[in-house]
C-alpha cells in the first residue's frame, strides 16, 4: 500500500476544496494511504512565474522540506506538480546542495492523473459521470510532464461518460497564472476561443488536471451563460454510482 | 507614450479583433498542418533537434575561431568582411560601399538583421532607392510598415487590400486580385528594378566556417538575383550564424524548411563564397560580409542564455504561440516578435525598452516544444522576468502581491487566518452589485470572467474535521 | 582584404572571453542515417519528390533526348517575341542542339559567348548533382553564371541518372568539390514560389516558372 502525501495547490486549499476532496477519495478507494502535512503552503510558483525567485526559493525550500521523507507527493494540479519537479532546480543560485535536495525529491512529485496511471496502473477507478466531457490538455500538464492520455485513459473508463475532443485542445486557455491580470484583454481573448471549443464539440463539462485553467475557463463560461461547466478531473473520478440517486451532477 | 503602455494597448485593440484572429490564425494553422507533415518525413524528429542543438552549441562555443576561419577563406576568394559592433557601424559600412560605387538603386532581399540596424531608412535618406524585393516585404515596404512576422511579413493582409495597394502604388489594372495576377504585378514591377540596381543586398540564414560560405535559403528566387545581378553584393548577417561545416547544412536545411514553412526543403539554398571568379560569366564583382554584433557577443557570455543565439529564424516559436495568435506581429512594437522576440529583445535592445515583453506570455511552452534547436525560449521568458525584477523594473502591484503572498505563505498559521480572510472579503465582494464593472477592485478579473461563490470551509479545515472524526469518509457529501 | 577596423578586434576579445574551455570539437557531422527513414526505390522516390514540388520530369534516352529537347525548347520560346535561350556551353548540349530544327538555332545563346540577359526566354544547363530525398537538383556558376538557373523563365536541366545520390550528405560533398572554383553554388528544389499573399502557394515568383529535368538513363 502506498502512502501519498497529498500537496494541495494553495489555491485549491482556499478557493476551490472540493477538488483536494475528490483526490483524497479517490486516492482511498485506489488503496492509498492519504496523508496531509498541514506544515504545507504553497509551492511558490506565483513567485517563480513572476520573476521573484528569492520569494520562489524560499517557498521551494519549505516544500522540499515538508515532503522530504514523503514515498510519493501526489498533487491535483499539472501546474504546481511541474513547478516542484522542473522549477525548484532551477532556483539554485549557485547552490549544489539545494540542486542535490531538489533533485532527490523530484522524481517523487506526481500530478494526479499520472500518479494513478503510471505509478499505480490504474485507468478504471470506478468512476460514474453520465456526461459529455472534452478534455482540454493544460500547458504544463501535457508540456512540462508530458502527460497527455494518462487523463484520457481514466476519462475513457469512467461509467457513462462520453468522451469528446474539441478542437484546439492543446492551445493554451490564456490564464497563465499573472498573465491573466496584467494582460486581461489577451487572455481573456484565448479564454473565449476556449470556451468557443468546447461549445462546438457540445461538451457538457470541460476538465483538466489544472486547477487554475478549470477557473479561467469556468470563469468564461458562467460568464458567457454557456451550457458547458469545467470541472475537475478528480472531481468526475470521484464521482460515483449511487443506487437510486440523480445522476451525478457536482 | 513608453513601450510597455504601447504595447498593452495595441495588444488589447488586436485582442478585441475576433475576426482578424481568425483570419491570422487560419494562416498560422496551414503552417501548423505543413509543419506537421514535414516533421513526419524525418524518422525521428527529437533526434534531429537533439543534433541541430549539438551542432549550434559546439558553433557558440568556438565562435571567435569559427568567425576567423570563415573570413580567411571568405577574403582567400576576394571577399570583404567587415564586423559591426553596433548597428550604426553596420549602416555605416554599408552606405560606404554604396557611395564608394555611386550607387543609386539598392535591391534586398529578406533580412531581419536589416530591420535590426534600420538599414533601408539610413540608404533611403542618403538619397539611395531601396527596393525590397521578396513578396511579402515589397507589400509591406509599400504600406510603409516593419514585417509582420519574421518569415511571411504580410501575412496580416487580405488579398483585397494587397489589391488595392497595388492600384494605387503600382497602377495594377482594378480586378487584378487573383494571387497569381498580384504575384505577376510584383513580379513585373520588380524586374526592372533587378536589372537596373547597382548593389544587392542580403541577409544569410548559415555561415560555413570550414568553406567560408554563406548559406540563403528562399522560395522566390529575389535573394538569388539580388546576389547576382549587381555590381556589388552585401550579405548583412548576425555574427551568431555560424555552422561549423558544409556537411551540417544536411541536417539544417531539411530542419529550417520543416520547422518555419512546412517544406521538405525551401526552394532555393544557395551558397555563395565570393566576388565572381576569374572563369566565371556573371556575378558581382565586389562581395562584402557585414557580421553584426549589436550585443550578440554579451549574449554569448551569458551562459545561461547563450542559447538564444542558436536561433535559425524558422518562426515556429511564433507559429504556434497563443499570444502571437492573439495579438499579432505589429503590437510588440519590436523587430523580432513573438516569443523568440520577447526573449531576444531585452538583450539586444535594452531591458529598459523590452523588459515588459517578457510579461507578454502565458508561459505555456508550446515555442519551447516547436523549436527545432530546443531554445529554452519560456524559461528564458521567467529569466528575463527575474532580471526585471531584480534591476527593479518588475511590474510594482504584481511585486507587492507576491512578496505579501511569500510572506503569509511563510508560516502556515498565518497563512492558513490570511486565507479565511481573504475568502470573507470574497464573500462580502458578491453581495455587491457590479460585479465586473469599474467599481470592482477585482475588475481585471472579473471583466471577463465569473468567480465562483468562496467555499466557507477550506480543504485544510476539511481535513482537520475529517481527521478529528474518523470514520470520516466522504463526510464532505 | 578584411577592412581593418577596431570593431573587429573588441569583438573578438569578446567572443575569445566567452569562449569554452573544451578544445574545438565539432560533434560527428550528423547523416542522414538515423534521421531520416530510409529509401526504398531511389528512382521512384526521386520521381514523386518532383512531382511532389512541380519539377517536371522527363526520362529519356540516348535515342530521344534531342527531339525532347527539342520539343521543350520550341514550346517555352514563343515565335512571336524572339527571345532567346541561352545554354551552357557543354559539349553533351552541343550535341543535343546540333540537330535542332529552324529557325530555333539562331536563337540559342551559348554561356561561352554571353552571361544570361534579362531577354532570356529560357536556359539549358547541366546539373552537379540530383538529391533522391528532396527531389533537388544542385548547380553551380559552371552551368552558364549565377543567373543561368535563375533569371529565365523557364529553366531546362540535362542530366543523367548516374548522378542521382540518395541524400544531402552527398550532394554537399560534391558541393565542396565545387566550391573550390566556383562563387555560387545553389540546390534548387522546384521552381520559383510565393506563398505570401493569403498562403496561397503561385509559382514563379521571381524565378523560373517552369522547372525541367531530363533525366537521361
Ligand atoms: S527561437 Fe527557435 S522556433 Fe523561434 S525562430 Fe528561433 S529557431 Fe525558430
Amino acid at each position: 500500500m502506498i502512502r501519498v502525501a497529498l500537496f494541495i495547490p494553495c489555491f485549491v486549499d482556499q478557493l476551490a476544496p472540493t477538488i483536494g476532496q475528490a483526490a483524497v477519495r479517490v486516492l482511498e478507494r485506489a488503496g492509498c494511504t492519504v496523508e496531509f502535512p498541514e506544515a504545507q503552503t504553497c509551492c511558490g510558483q506565483p513567485a517563480f512565474s513572476t520573476g521573484h525567485w528569492r520569494e520562489a526559493r524560499a517557498l521551494a525550500e519549505r516544500f522540499v522540506r515538508v515532503f522530504a521523507a514523503a514515498e510519493a507527493v501526489v498533487c491535483p494540479s499539472g501546474s504546481c506538480a511541474a513547478t516542484a519537479r522542473r522549477a525548484f532546480a532551477l532556483l539554485d543560485d549557485g547552490d549544489a546542495a539545494w540542486r542535490r535536495d531538489a533533485a532527490a525529491l523530484a522524481p517523487r512529485v506526481f500530478e494526479f492523473s499520472e500518479f494513478l496511471v503510471r505509478r499505480l496502473r490504474l485507468t478504471d477507478v470506478g468512476a460514474f459521470f453520465p456526461h459529455r466531457v472534452a478534455y482540454h490538455d493544460a500547458c504544463h500538464l501535457l508540456r512540462e510532464l508530458g502527460v497527455r492520455d494518462e487523463p484520457r485513459q481514466l476519462l475513457r473508463e469512467v461509467r457513462g461518460l462520453e468522451l469528446v475532443e474539441m478542437e484546439e485542445p492543446e492551445e493554451c486557455c490564456g490564464f497563465g497564472g499573472a498573465f491573466a491580470v496584467a494582460l486581461p484583454a489577451i487572455s481573456a481573448a484565448l479564454g473565449r476561443r476556449k470556451a468557443a471549443n468546447v461549445e462546438r464539440a457540445q461538451a457538457e463539462f470541460v476538465t483538466t488536471g489544472d486547477p487554475s485553467c478549470l477557473l479561467h475557463i469556468g470563469g468564461v463560461l458562467a460568464r458567457q451563460r454557456a451550457r458547458a461547466r469545467a470541472i475537475h478531473l478528480a472531481e468526475i473520478l470521484a464521482a460515483e454510482r449511487r443506487p437510486g440517486a440523480a445522476p451525478a451532477r457536482p | 507614450m513608453n513601450a510597455e503602455r504601447q504595447f498593452r494597448r495595441a495588444g488589447a485593440r488586436a485582442a478585441a479583433d475576433a475576426a482578424r484572429q481568425d483570419f491570422l490564425r487560419a494562416g498560422l494553422a496551414g503552417y501548423g498542418h505543413a509543419a506537421a507533415g514535414a516533421r513526419r518525413r524525418f524518422a525521428d524528429w527529437s533526434a534531429a533537434r537533439d543534433r541541430c542543438q549539438e551542432v549550434k552549441a559546439e558553433a557558440l562555443a568556438h565562435l571567435d575561431a569559427y568567425l576567423l576561419r570563415f573570413e580567411e577563406r571568405v577574403v582567400a576568394r576576394g571577399g570583404h568582411v567587415f564586423w559591426a559592433e553596433t548597428a550604426a557601424a553596420a549602416r555605416d559600412y554599408i552606405l560606404g560601399v554604396a557611395r564608394r560605387h555611386g550607387a543609386r538603386r539598392v535591391i534586398k532581399s529578406k533580412s531581419m538583421v536589416s530591420e535590426e540596424v534600420r538599414l533601408t531608412p539610413a540608404l533611403e535618406a542618403a538619397g539611395i532607392a531601396t527596393v525590397e524585393t521578396d513578396l511579402g516585404e515589397f507589400i509591406v515596404q509599400l504600406r510603409r510598415e516593419p514585417p509582420f512576422h519574421i518569415v511571411t511579413p504580410a501575412m496580416h493582409l487580405r488579398r483585397g487590400e494587397i489589391a488595392a495597394l497595388f492600384q494605387r502604388e503600382l497602377g495594377a489594372p482594378p480586378g487584378a486580385d487573383s494571387a497569381e495576377e498580384l504575384a505577376g504585378a510584383a513580379r513585373r514591377a520588380l524586374r526592372d528594378q533587378f536589372l537596373a540596381a547597382e548593389m544587392g543586398i542580403t541577409g544569410a540564414n548559415f555561415l560555413i566556417a570550414e568553406e567560408g560560405l554563406v548559406a540563403i535559403t528562399e522560395n522566390e528566387g529575389n535573394a538569388r538575383l539580388c546576389s547576382s545581378l549587381p555590381r556589388v553584393h552585401v550579405v548583412l548577417t548576425g555574427l551568431e550564424k555560424v555552422l561549423p561545416r558544409l556537411a551540417d547544412l544536411g541536417l539544417f536545411w531539411p530542419v529550417l524548411a520543416a520547422a518555419g514553412t512546412g517544406q521538405p526543403i525551401t526552394c532555393y539554398n544557395s551558397l555563395i563564397g565570393g566576388p565572381r571568379q576569374p572563369e566565371e560569366r556573371d556575378g558581382p564583382e565586389e562581395f562584402h560580409v557585414v557580421l553584426l554584433d549589436n550585443g550578440r557577443s554579451a549574449l554569448l557570455a551569458d551562459r545561461e542564455r547563450r542559447d538564444t543565439l542558436a536561433c535559425i529564424r524558422c518562426g515556429a516559436c511564433l507559429n504556434v504561440c497563443p499570444v502571437f495568435h492573439t495579438i499579432g506581429g505589429h503590437a510588440y512594437g519590436a523587430t523580432y516578435s513573438g516569443p523568440i522576440g520577447a526573449v531576444l529583445m531585452p538583450q539586444l535592445g535594452g531591458l529598459e525598452r523590452f523588459g515588459h515583453l517578457a510579461f507578454a506570455s502565458s508561459l505555456c511552452g508550446a515555442c519551447t516544444e516547436a523549436c527545432p534547436v530546443k531554445i529554452d525560449l519560456h524559461r528564458h521568458l521567467i529569466r528575463n522576468r527575474r532580471d526585471a525584477v531584480a534591476a527593479g523594473r518588475g511590474r510594482r502591484r504584481e511585486g507587492w502581491a507576491v512578496r505579501a503572498w511569500a510572506w503569509l505563505a511563510a508560516d502556515p498559521r498565518r497563512y492558513q487566518r490570511a486565507g479565511a480572510v481573504l475568502r470573507r472579503l470574497l464573500r462580502v465582494r458578491r453581495v455587491l452589485p457590479g460585479e465586473g464593472g469599474m467599481l470592482d477592485p477585482l475588475r481585471p478579473w472579473t471583466r471577463a470572467r465569473a468567480l465562483p461563490a468562496p467555499p466557507a470551509e477550506s480543504f485544510r479545515e476539511w481535513w482537520r474535521r475529517r481527521t478529528a472524526a474518523p470514520p470520516a469518509r466522504d463526510s464532505h457529501d | 582584404m578584411t577592412d581593418a577596423n577596431a570593431g573587429r578586434e573588441r569583438i573578438l576579445a569578446r567572443l575569445r572571453a566567452a569562449r569554452a574551455a573544451a578544445p574545438l570539437a565539432p560533434p560527428p557531422a550528423p547523416h542522414a542515417a538515423g534521421v531520416f527513414a530510409p529509401i526504398a526505390d531511389p528512382l521512384v522516390r526521386f520521381q514523386e519528390e518532383c512531382a511532389a514540388n512541380r519539377t517536371e520530369l522527363y526520362q529519356v534516352d540516348a535515342a530521344n533526348a534531342a527531339t525532347c529537347l527539342g520539343d521543350l525548347l520550341a514550346q517555352a520560346l514563343a515565335p512571336g517575341d524572339g527571345a532567346p535561350a541561352y545554354v551552357q556551353d557543354a559539349p553533351i548540349l552541343r550535341r543535343l542542339l546540333a540537330a535542332l530544327p529552324p529557325p530555333l538555332p539562331a536563337r540559342l545563346r551559348w554561356s561561352s559567348e554571353a552571361a544570361v540577359g534579362g531577354d532570356a526566354g529560357a536556359a539549358v544547363t547541366l546539373a552537379e548533382a540530383l538529391v533522391v530525398r528532396t527531389g533537388s537538383i544542385l548547380v553551380s556558376t559552371a552551368c552558364g553564371g549565377r543567373a543561368a538557373s535563375v533569371l529565365a523563365p523557364v529553366h531546362i536541366v540535362y542530366a543523367e541518372a548516374a548522378q542521382l545520390v540518395p541524400e544531402l550528405d552527398q550532394a554537399l560533398v560534391a558541393a565542396r568539390a565545387c566550391a573550390a572554383a566556383a562563387s555560387m553554388l545553389c540546390l534548387i528544389t522546384g521552381p520559383s514560389r510565393t506563398s505570401d499573399i493569403e498562403k496561397k502557394l503561385v509559382l514563379g515568383a521571381h524565378g523560373p516558372r517552369r522547372l525541367v529535368l531530363l533525366l537521361a538513363r
